[in-house]
């Protein structure tokens, strides 16, 4: 086991390194005149000679294969650059951004699975009568609903019309006197610690059941098909033969191996996750790693989108390897070697 | 009955939800008088699959749905004579523009069914009806040229193996580890910075081929040790041929299948592209990008702008979900994966 966890972190090597290749080509590429001019914004602005210069300050005159060598080197010491936007280092932008997306991701996670597991389980026990097909097409219907739009009508009509939800932003800028993480948010919360979580807690609803929404119904629907799966093994009818009551065979028996794969699943749905963070954090005016995205995207932020880039990648390819191990661990009868 | 074929398959495989992956149980097949009487009469292998496809009726009214909506996307200047998606209706040009939106009503029918917009008072439906073109040319578009880019690629590494297989696997790993929507994001806004049709449906087409190509080859793979492709091999037919006309064609129900569910993820994910601002852009009037505009009128309480052209977004993205899965049943995709 040691030796395959050692042996998939090396193959991660040349993946990673195929992946800072390509976001450091689509980067150079940039037909608008890339990294130089988002940097000066307006040309008109610059004369040649001090465009030059900055470019040789900046290191883009260097050839490409140098630029791509000297930019790896500093991502492995750490380094993602500066920001063009707010001239602070990348690392810091992204990384004062991460509690809040930590928050929205994990409680977004528990609401989905909460709510996922259970709603699996019992559709598979009613399999075929109308809870099932109702189930059935509720789950479609929300796998359907583009992320975005769900926020979307979720403020118009939860947050707008009936007024139970606030929005938008992660806290109440006007009571706590600052944003998450600000220190005028922290002297709030110090001051009133329960306030200022119920109204962390009320703003992260609407976003929380957004971005769990495509989730609940993938998950469910996966979590009913282990059930029926195992449902219908002989262990399970030796179980009922032997004459245990439904409800042993059934919590004990059946629902420990159904749920294992959904546990061991969770790795792969980062990267669903990150892709609906994204786009959440972007509706709800969510002050995280997913709007920061969007606008360094939309602003040529290189140093910020590359980077994100590569950790989410990075990631990704971490929690698939946490996947297939813990497919080992939970399951006696798979050995890697 | 149809809705247990629903409980049959799956549309939601890992990661991106896009490869159908074998999950849930088996439903066991039911031989009906249908199949009975089909066997008597000879059935070419068309009317077999149509015959299958029927009996699925989600499908049926998927595959209607679409029909109507691509009907509607393709006489859209006849449903709204006159009226454009940007040009205001000729009724509405004694009304004070600037003013409020009004909401969906049933006066001057069509126009204001779905309500019209703030401002300029285009009418919502004409904007619906044009933005269908677009949503459905992009993703059908995008699905197809998408498809063939991982069936070329997962065929050629499948069926050489070596280092061609390996160098491209490890490509492919490159491109399955970067989320698509991040990834689509960052391309996007560096690329389509025009916002027109063609270049939103080349990156999503470069970008979202490697989960396919992982499907074909895997296929591929199992086949290329059967006897009639070594027969092939053995009488002298050329790679290119064997991997043409006597591979691809037994690959063809999982990728026709794994197609039709990318329709459905490129709906939606187009949509999101033009809502963020970086796909397709004004005056293209797409289904997303309405919804861009829409926003703040959200916030005071006129929700019609957004809403519908999310509900077609939902009802195109369940329709074709629907018709993958009938196809998958019709096709009998997971006897031909296994």
């Amino acid at each position: 086991m040691l030796a395959y966890t050692i042996r998939r972190l090396l193959l991660m090597i040349p993946v990673l390194l195929g992946i800072s290749i390509m976001v450091f080509a689509i980067s150079a590429s940039n037909p608008n005149g890339g990294e130089l001019y988002s940097f000066i914004g307006n040309p008109k602005n610059v004369t040649q000679s001090q465009l030059k210069a900055l470019e040789h300050r900046l290191g883009l005159d260097k050839p490409l294969p140098v630029r791509y060598v000297l930019w790896l080197g500093s991502i492995l010491h750490g380094d993602l650059g500066i920001s063009y936007l707010t001239h602070e280092p990348a690392t810091e932008a992204i990384g004062s951004r991460v509690p809040a997306t930590l928050i929205l991701m994990v409680t977004a996670f528990l609401l989905q699975e909460i709510i996922a597991i259970p709603l699996g389980i019992f559709s598979a026990l009613r399999r075929g009568t109308l809870f099932d097909q109702t189930f059935s097409v509720i789950v479609y219907t929300l796998y359907s609903i583009p992320t975005f739009w769900l926020g979307l009508m979720l403020i118009a009509f939860l947050g707008v019309e009936l007024r139970l939800f606030p929005f938008p932003g992660m806290v109440d800028v006007l009571k706590t006197g600052g944003d998450f993480g600000t220190a005028a948010w922290s002297e709030y919360f110090h001051a009133h610690p329960f306030e200022a979580l119920t109204d962390l807690g009320a703003h992260l609803v609407m976003p929380a059941v957004t971005l769990a929404a495509v989730g609940i119904a993938g998950d469910s629907r996966y979590m009913r098909g282990q059930m029926l799966e195992v449902l219908s093994q002989d262990y399970v009818r030796t179980a009922k033969a032997k004459g245990l009551p439904q409800r042993i065979v059934i919590w004990k028996h059946a629902l420990r191996n159904a749920v294992l794969p959904i546990i061991t699943n969770i790795g792969l749905q980062l990267p669903g996750l990150i892709g609906g963070a994204v786009v959440t954090e972007q509706i709800f005016a969510w002050p995280g790693t997913g709007r920061l995205f969007i606008s360094s995207a939309q602003s040529f932020d290189y140093a910020v989108v590359i980077g994100l880039t590569m950790i989410i990648s990075a990631l990704t390819l971490l929690f698939n390897l946490l996947t297939d191990l813990s497919y080992a661990l939970v399951d006696p009868r798979i050995r890697y070697s | 009955m149809a809705s247990q074929n629903l409980s049959g398959g799956d549309i939601f495989g890992g990661g991106e939800g896009m490869i159908p992956s074998a999950v849930g149980g088996y439903e066991p097949i039911v031989i009906t008088d249908a199949d009975v009487e089909s066997n008597l009469k000879s059935l070419s292998q068309f009317e077999i699959y149509w015959r299958r496809f029927r009996r699925h009726r989600l499908a049926l009214i998927g595959a209607g749905t679409l029909l109507l909506l691509v009907l509607m996307a393709i006489f859209a200047p006849l449903i709204t004579p006159g009226v454009g998606p940007t040009t205001v209706p000729a009724f509405e040009l004694g009304v004070p523009l600037g003013g409020a939106a009004h909401p969906p009503t049933l006066d001057n029918f069509p126009w204001r069914i779905f309500g019209t917009t703030n401002m300029l008072n285009y009418s919502i439906l004409a904007q619906i009806t044009y933005g269908a073109r677009v949503s459905l040319l992009v993703s059908f578009l995008s699905a197809v040229f998408t498809t063939i880019i991982g069936t070329v690629i997962g065929s050629v590494s499948g069926y050489f193996g070596g280092w061609v297989d390996n160098l491209m696997m490890r490509i492919t790993d490159v491109f399955l580890s970067i989320p698509l929507l991040p990834l689509l994001i960052t391309i996007a806004a560096i690329y389509a910075g025009s916002g027109s049709v063609e270049s939103i449906i080349v990156i999503l087409s470069i970008f979202s081929w490697a989960g396919i190509s992982r499907l074909v080859r895997s296929l591929i793979l199992s086949l290329r040790e059967v006897e009639f492709v070594e027969a092939a091999k053995a009488v002298g037919v050329r790679d290119w041929r064997i991997i043409f006309r006597h591979i691809l064609p037994n690959v063809l129900s999982p990728v026709i299948v794994t197609l039709t569910l990318f329709i459905a993820t490129f709906v939606s994910l187009e949509a999101t592209l033009d809502f963020l601002g970086l796909g397709i852009k004004y005056p293209t009037i797409s289904w997303g990008n309405m919804l861009t505009n829409a926003q703040n009128d959200l916030l005071v309480g006129d929700w019609w702008w957004a809403f519908f052209p999310g509900l077609f977004l939902v009802i195109t993205v369940l329709a074709v979900n629907f018709i993958g899965d009938g196809l998958r049943d019709a096709l009998d995709v997971r006897t031909r994966i296994d």
